[in-house]
């Protein structure tokens, strides 16, 4: 099922943080949405999942008004990692991500339990069930909060900067964790601010420059370097082998 | 979870003994007029201590799980000075003729003017913020119109009464009172406890919580429903007894698993225990007056909150 917008506008005052965008994404892709700061990406991200009601157009869960879908029914189909990142309560890893379940009330049922066990197994979490979530690293809990998400089993997974304040190796750990839910077939659109991980990782990128789509497409084109300079005013060029390519930066 | 079998069965050794207890140590055999000791004076005074720890525990892990805030309290609403402002208001007018109801009718209507207050000041799309800071601008102005009706009193037994109701206490109850206080208080537990699914969404935040499908209005509507029917009828028939709703859920905290949801009844049974014993312990304190439940709560809260703070200062999280 598609996730598509139609000339979606969002008013933040009297500025345009998104101005008639208009997408179509495809289920089974890996989807980084760039740009520099205050470019609309997190807004772009949350009108994708419903949370963001826009002032014009529309967005478009198959043939279905996202915003006319049942909040409850819009959560089994999309699930959201915000940024921030917030666990309020020390609670144990499996119960965390238990919380995924919501939607569907059936954490303590077999589908449910089953569904939470799958998600801690995916995000590598298994020895950790009983731990409590104060007692991870910042890279342990970024894969709670993804868990957390993969539990509801939704068909598409928006995540805004889920590998921001992560290091290297986490990051790729992470990446590949969502590389394997497109394999599965469900969409994951993920908010990216580096551009390296976008280039080398994704199928799609999506680059929004002041609430505009100032490039779309396979990530060598939309990462130009006339994009680069275009968009975030740096005379950059990739150099090195593709999936494994680096950004100079000519001064 | 052997938590809940073993808080009601300390409520029920505790009232028991509350039966039992106080400046007089009733024993039924010997005293002519037990019975009507025990059934008009100390049960209901017992079951209305219940009643009200029940519903300020309740309100205290609402409150807690709602402002993901452990040193949150029901008081941030502003409902229980509000409620404050129409009991003393009651009692310096009279009231009219409603006798024995006029303060707990008073204070209800207070309350409920403190939430019509508060869902009209935090608007249709408020966050949690600014709803607290309305919350707490209701405290101020509540707390700043009740001295006003103090000190306009006009002569010294209003002001005494007054004072006395203010400070919270359990003496002379009747059953009146706990057939006010009760249908509303289980009626404000039962709306908190529907709130807890959307509680524990809010453990990740706001955002997270509304892409699991959660109605942050529908949601505020039964928080402000459930701490006003429960702080207001508290105050209703007892006056203000503070710090229960702060430091009930964290005594109870550690032995659930953490979530807002798995932590309202068992907040529930424990405030109605505490409630329970703390007066039990004032009626039999040996002193002249007795000492007003309300005092002995926040002599006791006071310094529980301090070593919270402490707690959190050190760097450990107060979760725990």
């Amino acid at each position: 099922m598609e996730l598509s917008t139609r000339v979606v506008t969002v008013m933040r005052g009297d500025h345009a943080a998104l101005s008639q965008v208009s997408l179509a994404l495809k289920p089974g892709e890996l989807v980084a949405i760039c740009g520099p700061n205050g470019a609309g990406k997190s807004t772009l991200l949350s009108a994708l999942s419903g949370l963001e009601m826009p002032e014009l157009g529309a967005v478009f869960l198959g043939k279905d008004l996202l915003q006319m879908i049942a909040p409850r029914e819009r959560a089994m189909q999309i699930g959201y990692l915000p940024q921030t990142g917030e666990i309020a309560w020390d609670m144990a890893v499996a119960r965390l991500v238990s919380l995924g379940r919501l939607p569907q009330g059936d954490s303590e049922r077999a589908n449910g339990l089953a569904a939470i066990e799958n998600a801690l197994a995916t995000c590598d979490l298994t020895a950790f069930t009983e731990r409590s979530v104060s007692s991870l690293s910042g890279g342990e809990r970024a894969r709670v909060l993804l868990a957390r998400v993969l539990a509801g089993e939704p068909r598409w997974l928006l995540a805004d900067e889920p590998l921001a304040a992560l290091d290297l190796a986490h990051q790729l750990r992470l990446l590949r964790v969502l590389r394997g839910v497109a394999d599965e077939g469900r969409g994951v659109v993920l908010v990216l601010h580096d551009l390296a991980l976008a280039m080398n990782h994704t199928d799609r990128v999506i680059v929004l420059h002041d609430g505009h789509v100032a490039a779309d497409g396979k990530p060598e084109h939309a990462l130009s370097s006339k994009v680069l300079a275009d968009v975030w005013g740096v005379d950059a060029r990739w150099i090195g082998e593709p999936d494994q390519r680096a950004l100079t930066i000519r001064r | 979870m052997r938590l809940v079998p073993g808080l009601l069965f300390a409520i029920a050794v505790a009232l028991v003994a509350s039966l039992f207890a106080g400046r007089v140590w009733v024993d039924p055999a010997a005293m002519p007029n037990a019975y009507i000791i025990l059934a008009e004076l100390r049960l209901p005074r017992s079951v209305l201590a219940l009643v009200i720890g029940g519903g300020l525990g309740a309100a205290g892990a609402g409150m807690q799980g709602y402002l993901r805030n452990p040193l949150a309290d029901p008081g941030l609403f502003g409902i229980a000075p509000g409620a404050a402002f129409g009991g003393v208001l009651a009692l310096s007018t009279g009231g009219g003729n409603l006798g024995a109801l006029t303060v707990p009718v008073g204070a209800l209507l207070g309350a409920a003017g403190a939430m019509g207050l508060l869902s009209l000041l935090a608007g249709r799309t408020a966050g949690v913020t600014l709803f607290t800071l309305a919350g707490l601008m209701i405290s101020s102005l509540a707390g700043a119109l009740t001295s006003l009706v103090i000190t306009l009193a006009t002569n010294a037994f209003a002001l005494a009464g007054m004072m006395n109701w203010l400070i919270g206490a359990l003496t002379d109850r009747s059953w009146q009172d706990v057939a006010i206080a009760t249908p509303l208080t289980l009626v404000g537990v039962g709306l908190l406890y529907g709130a807890g699914r959307a509680l524990d969404a809010l453990t990740l935040g706001e955002e997270a919580a509304r892409s699991l499908g959660i109605d942050p209005q529908a949601l505020r509507w039964l928080m402000i429903m459930g701490v006003a029917l429960t702080v207001g009828s508290g105050v209703a028939v007892a006056g203000v007894i503070g710090f229960v709703g702060l430091m009930v859920p964290h005594l109870v905290r550690p032995f659930t698993d953490r979530a807002p949801s798995s932590l309202i009844l068992p907040s529930a049974l424990a405030g109605a225990l505490l409630v329970l014993v703390a007066d039990i312990v004032c009626r039999m304190l040996p002193l002249v007056n007795e000492l007003k439940l309300g005092i002995a709560l926040n002599l006791l809260g006071a310094p529980f909150f301090l070593h919270l703070l402490l707690k959190m200062r050190r760097g450990n999280s107060p979760w725990s």
